[in-house]
This record gives C-alpha cells, structure tokens and sequence, in this order.
C-alpha cells in the first residue's frame, strides 16, 4: 500500500469551490472548478448550474481520487447541495502540515504558503485573494464580469493543487494520507451538525452583559476584594494569596503571573480560585466575541483539523462555545426528543503512555479503574486494601504526581502544585520512576531517538520535526498528545460513519446528541466506537469511557462553572425583570 | 464519470477524450474498501489476500517502540560490590544454583573484595575467604553484586552466615531488607509491606559478565599482586 502512486486511480478530481459563509451557518456555494489531473478535463459550474445537479460533476467512488486543499470546505459545499461524499480523499492541506509540522514556530498553512514552500510560481497573491474574498461576499447577484472573475481566480486554486499534489505526496504514504482524507469527511459532518444552545438565553445574556458585568464583579469579588471598581488590582490579589497561604507562580520579573493558563492551572490546585478564574475570563473574552450560533441556534465554527502541533483539531475559542468559560457550557441543550452526551476517555494520557511504552505495572495500574490509588499501592505508599474513601490524601497525591509526570514537571513544580516540601515531591516522582521503570526506558529511548534522527511519528503517521532548541517535556509529551489525536480522529471517523451525531470533538471527549428513543443504544456505540480506536492507536490495549448525558430539558452542566452560571442567570433575570 | 455536464457546460473541453476506464485489474487494486472498520474484524478473511492484507488499519500501524528504533547503547554505570545497605530494599537474581561460589580477599574495610582467580586459589589460603557473589537490584533499579559471606570450609557455619543466605533466598520472590542485630548474633530479614512492582532486570542478565565486570581491576590472578605482596609482607 505504500508504493499506492497517482497511477492508482482511474480519475483524480482536483476540486475548488467558492462559497459565503456567514458565522454559524451552513456555506452559500458560489462556484466549482474540478480538473481531472490526468485528462486535464475541466469543468466551471457556478451556483444555478450547480443547484440544478443531484449529484457531483465527477466520480466519487473508490476509483476517484478527490483531491482539495482543506477539504472539509468543499464537503460542505457537497453538502449544502445536498451532494454524497467522495470514497477516496486526500487532502492537501493536512499534507503539507505533514510535510512541515515542527517544534519550533507555528508555520502558516494557507495554500499560498504551501506553493511558496516548494518554490512553485502561480498566479494568485494574497492581494489578489484577499480582493477576490471580498467579491465572493458582496454576495449574489454578481455580474457576469465577477462571475467569470471568481471562476478564474477559483480554477488558480485548482492549478495550484495541480501542482502541489506530485510534489507533496511524491513520496508521501498514501494509506495514512487517506486515512487523514478520511477524517475530513468526519469533520465536514461534525461541522455541519454543530451543538444545540439556548441561543435566546444566550443572546440576552450577551446583551445584559455590559449592564451585569459590574454587578458580576461585585458579587464574586465579595470572597476576594481584589477588584477596585471594574479593574482588577494586582497588589489586593497578591494580598488575598498571602491571606489564603496559596503560592502562586511568578514572572521572571517576579510579578505575579496572571495569564489565562496559570490561572486555569492553578484554579485546577485551589478550587477557591475557580471563580475568580471564571469572572476574569469571561470579563476579557466577552469584551470583543461571541460564539457563533446558526440560525437554527446551533453553535457552527471551523474545527481547524490538524493545525495544532500534535494534530488536533484547534478551532477559535472564540467561535466555539467550548473555548469559553467552563459556565458558558450552560447555554448548550439538546432540542425536545434528544439529549447531550459527554463520552470522555477515562485516563487517557496515563493509558497510552501504558500501552506505547509496554510497561505492565502501568497497564495493571490503568486496568484497576483507579490508575491513581493503584499506583500509590504498587508503588508501597497505601496497603492493598485502601479504597478512595479510606485513603484520599494519598491518592491525591498520587494523581498530581502522575500528572506532573504527564506535564514533564519537575519536583519544584509538583511541590508548588502540591503545596507540599519540595522533598516530598521529588520522593513522588522517584517512586513513578521505579514503579513504571519500563515506562522511563521507552520514555527516554524516544527522546534519544528524536534528538538522533530529527523527527518523530505517530501511529498514523502524524510527524513533528525537531527544530533547533528542542523542549525534551515536549518531545516526550508528543506521542502521548499526538496519539490521542489519532484516536480521537479514528472515533469521529467511525462515529459519523455509523451516522452517529457528533457535535464536537472536545481534546479527549466528544460530544454526541442522540435522540431519547434510542439514547441507551447509541451511548453504547459512541463508546465501542471510542474503545475500537483506542484498541487500534494502542495495538490492541483499550480505554474505558465515561458518558455524562443531558436530556431534554436539561442543560450541559459542568461543575466547575456552576456557581459562576447561578450567579450571572440571577443577574440576568434580575435585568430582564 | 458524467461526461454529459462536461460536454453540456463547457463546450470548450468536449474535444478532450474521456478518462481511461478502468480494466478488471484496476478494480481489485488495493484503493478500493480502503480502511474500513469491517476489514479489521475476523470476518474480513472472506476478502481477497491481497485486498484483506492491503487495506487495514493495523497494517497501516507505525511502530511506537522508539526506544529499540532509537539504536542507543547505554553503557551501564560500573556495577557496585557491596553488601545491601541497612535502609536498602533489595532482591536477588536466581536461580540460586547459579549463584557463584568464590574466594576473596579483603583490601582493607568496607566493602573492598578482590576477587581471587581459581588457578592462585590454593596459594593465598591464608588471606582469603569464600564467598557466594549473589546479583542483586535495589528499588532505584541499581544492579549490583552481594559477596555473601560463607563459613571457611571445614568450619561450622555462624548464625551470620546463615541467616545472610537465608536473606537471598528470601530476597528473590521479596523486597527485603537486612540489619545486623548483635543480641541474636544475626541478621534480621524485613520485608516491605507494600504491593511493589516486581524489579526490572536489564535485558541480558548474565551473572559472568556482570561479575567480570564489577571485579574487573578487583581481580587477583597472581602473587605478584600489590594487594598479595602486602599481606605476605613483601613490600
């Protein structure tokens, strides 16, 4: 399968379309160009033509290759029109983040950058697109003068993958290639489908937020008093700390470090912190976005398949809802008839760094359902007969030690984090070394080798470049994260295949709306879904999954955001009244 | 292929000859049913070899194990001769009958055993005593070779002697632990209260090579040694 070659396929459909898309709703299909790549064979439909098909301009069975640059775009053109999917896909987008995906900088991906990288000359610039998006969003009716425009400068797109494609999957492997194909069909589905949300509760609660927000402020800010009006005053927070005996991680300035992910982090360690955390967030992000909702009040936004360096997904957080404050969940409810399922995998990291590494203590630990406390028992700190109940310090411990394993800390970090003598913290993260010895050998072999041979490669072929300053947390992090991608990738792919609604893939969840009738039923599936990909990325080893589920009229709720979602709905309901 | 929509919408390419059609060999090329879930399950041996073969996931599956892809070759620290520490949680490499019984000579207190060669043996009676070296690893994963001490030959072993070995044999299924206790005239043998993981031995464990190495410039293979040289008096 991996000398599979452009000679493979009877046909080789290079597809563009042109399309609107307003925030939140399914695309306006402009225009197509599709040119087969062997017979040059071309054709321009635009959008009455278009409409006027049941069925693509081209073939779309396992003989066809279709070929695009961030195909999800095209599918949901295929969609809008009420078009099948093609079998065969390859996506040339997620290729050239294969071909220059690194640790170091955050290289642009846009079809111009990827014709810039090989050095291949075209007649498109980012002027020139940047004036053509333009057009296409003036909208319909356009004169035949733009219409031929925009046909032209979509049929340059189509040259362009033209000449990307030999030289991006030259010597590319094909069957991974397809596979990544494959999850672009998930993610078009996924994104059609979008999440449910009370969208007038939503709307009024972003209209009243101007007017709330001071009282918000007012009203957390009771337990804290670090707020002198509207703005937060850094001296009265680092007061509270002193009060409340939390240490708080510093700049290298030695201020205090305020940005979003410490205080999420440290929020995680101090519960008290949460609504503080909640407040400031919303109050920064709720300042200039909104989440965009469709008017069928669904939440749409691009996943942005394959961007991150791990290959996950890395959708705006300011389209998506899930990007928001944990409170903001509240607005996402399933329609009369269906419900809302989280399905998380439980543990994942620990599981694949078990599995990956083949170290049995580890996959003994992870099958006991209780990964933490089995650890503290093989590693000698609690007897064998400790439960949760007689032993939760002990856990506790345990569980930060294995993520501070999981986030490459180090015993000053997991000190802090565990507020506990930095001794303590290094005995902890001595006993996972002798624990889980074979996990360390495979841990350390793999930074040996990306440092050796300059890369590193998932199960499915998902590749990092090691740049010149290499991180070795990252380095060692990177299966782990990159791995889950793929499983997560193969669970949407089969899911949506077996017509399962998926909403949102969430890091290591997904969210699923199934109808009542057969909720228990598809649960079920969403979960062997997600356990079969887990068997496939870890060679046979499964993960367990946990479903929360919210009926109809339930809303999601996630605990962590529920005090800040009672109190911003008793001031919204006040305003209203 | 609809070659209708070509030639009704752009005129201009109906010139260009339809695309090559597929001849029966293209249909069973390894593209179609590509990674489908189906070719996982066992079912799938009804397929064709080639097809069943070709198309799935597992087959597609890179290797994670990098750390033998890695090529590495770590030179292990130079393996300690030592008795275990009194605070030491250990256990012992069996089976015992390949422990190696052997004569050593003390260089001074402390754990300073040479290693006497089989040939000079019988010359340096007087200086040397037996011992049986015993491969041992401690909890931080550290190998290391116990020279048990073993009553002279002809001579009725002590409670020492005894309850040592008793400590080995105990050590090769347990984390044990060992101390002096001068009242009973012996060592007293814990063992460690909690479920711990079983040790992990490096991949070729050879008790030859590893006592080569551990006495490597501890060996004593002729009288003409410093170390023989002193206790004879010679220098």
């Amino acid at each position: 399968m991996k000398t599979l070659s452009l000679k493979a396929y009877g046909e080789i459909w290079l597809v563009d379309f042109e399309f609107r898309s307003p925030p939140g709703e399914p695309p306006e299909v402009v225009c197509l160009v599709a040119r087969e790549y062997h017979t040059k064979q071309q054709v321009r439909l635009v959008a009455s033509e278009m409409a006027a098909l049941e069925e693509p301009p081209y073939g779309l069975g396992d003989d066809c290759l279709f070929v695009a640059y961030c195909a999800s775009a095209e599918f949901s053109c295929h969609l809008a029109l009420g078009w099948a999917l093609p079998t065969q896909v390859l996506d040339l987008f997620a290729e050239f983040r294969v071909a220059t995906n690194t640790t170091e900088g955050h290289p642009p991906a846009y079809l111009l950058d990827a014709l810039k990288h090989f050095g291949i000359n075209h007649s498109t610039d980012s002027v020139e697109k940047e004036l053509m998006c333009d057009l296409i969003m003036t909208g319909e009716p356009y004169s035949d003068k733009d219409q031929k425009q925009i046909l032209d400068y979509c049929e340059s797109n189509v040259v362009a993958l033209e000449l990307l494609l030999p030289r991006l999957m030259d010597e590319g492997n094909w069957p991974q290639a397809l596979l990544r194909g494959r999850y672009m069909k998930a993610v078009t589905q996924i994104e059609r489908n979008g999440t449910p949300v009370e969208a007038g509760l939503l709307s009024q609660t972003l209209e009243s937020w101007p007017d709330i927000r001071s009282h918000l402020i007012a009203l957390v800010d009771t337990d804290f008093g670090v707020y002198e009006g509207t703005t937060f005053k850094k001296a009265a927070f680092s007061h509270y700390l002193m009060k409340e005996g939390i240490a708080w991680p510093q700049l290298p300035s030695g201020g205090l470090d305020l940005k979003e992910g410490t205080f999420a982090d440290m929020a995680k360690i101090h519960p008290q912190i949460g609504p503080l955390h909640s407040l400031r967030s919303s109050l920064s992000k709720l300042r200039t976005a909104a989440p965009t909702i469709g008017t069928d009040e669904r939440n749409r936004f691009s996943l942005v398949p394959f961007r991150s360096r791990t290959g996950r997904n890395q959708p705006s957080s300011r389209e998506a809802l899930f990007g928001y404050s944990a409170w903001m969940r509240g607005f996402m409810k399933a329609t009369p008839g269906f419900a809302l399922v989280y399905i998380d995998w439980s543990q994942q990291e620990f599981g694949i760094a078990a599995a990956l590494s083949g170290d049995q203590a580890m996959m003994t630990a992870y099958a006991s359902g209780d990964p933490y406390l089995e650890f503290a028992r093989q590693a000698g700190s609690v007897p064998p007969e400790a439960t949760k109940q007689s032993h939760p310090d002990e856990r506790a411990l345990f569980k930060e030690c294995v993520l501070a394993v999981q986030y490459g800390m180090g015993a000053a970090s997991l000190a802090k984090r565990i507020d506990q003598p930095e001794s303590k913290a290094a005995h902890l993260l001595s006993l996972h070394r002798r624990t889980y010895g074979r996990f360390w050998e495979w841990s350390e072999g793999v930074l040996d080798y990306a440092l050796l041979e300059g890369k590193l490669k998932t199960t499915f072929g998902w590749p990092i470049q090691i740049g010149a300053k290499p991180n070795k947390r990252s380095i060692q992090n990177f299966l782990m994260q990159a791995n889950g991608a793929e499983m997560l990738r193969l669970a949407c792919i089969f899911a949506t295949e077996a017509e399962i609604k998926v909403c949102a893939p969430v890091h290591d969840a997904v969210l699923i709306e199934a109808s009542l009738d057969s909720l228990e039923a598809t649960i079920t599936a969403m979960q062997e879904h997600m356990a079969e990909a887990s068997r496939i990325v870890l060679n046979g080893f499964e993960l367990r999954s946990d479903a929360e589920c919210f009926p109809y009229p339930q809303r999601y709720a996630d605990p962590r955001g529920q005090t800040m979602w009672d109190t911003v709905m008793t001031l919204v309901n006040r305003e209203a009244a | 292929m609809k070659n209708l929509y070509l030639n009704n919408l752009n005129p201009l390419e109906s010139e260009i000859p339809p695309p090559p059609k597929c001849n029966d060999e293209d249909l069973h090329k390894p593209n179609s049913h590509l990674f489908r879930k189906e070719d996982m399950k066992e079912t799938s041996t009804e397929q064709p070899e080639s097809s069943k073969k070709a198309f799935s996931l597992t087959d597609i599956r890179n290797d994670q194990n990098f750390d033998k892809q890695a090529g590495i070759v770590h030179h292990t620290p130079k393996i300690e001769v030592k008795r275990p520490g009194k605070f030491t949680f250990f256990r012992t490499f069996g089976p015992k009958e390949n422990w190696i019984k052997a004569k050593v000579v003390d260089d001074g207190p402390g754990d300073n055993e040479l290693l006497v060669s089989n040939a000079i043996q019988h010359l340096v009676e007087d200086y040397s005593r037996p011992v049986l070296l015993i491969p041992c690893i401690d909890r931080q994963g550290r190998v290391f070779i116990w020279p048990l001490k073993m009553a002279k030959e002809g001579s009725f072993p002590m409670r020492w002697h005894t309850s040592t070995r008793e400590a080995a044999i105990h050590a090769l299924t347990n984390w044990t632990q060992i101390s002096a206790d001068k009242k009973i005239k012996a060592y007293s043998i814990k063992t460690a209260e909690g479920d711990l993981s079983e040790p992990v031995w490096p991949d070729r464990m050879d008790i030859e090579t590893l006592i080569q190495d551990a006495f490597a410039d501890k060996y004593i293979d002729s009288l003409d040694h410093p170390v023989i040289q002193q206790l004879r008096g010679l220098v």
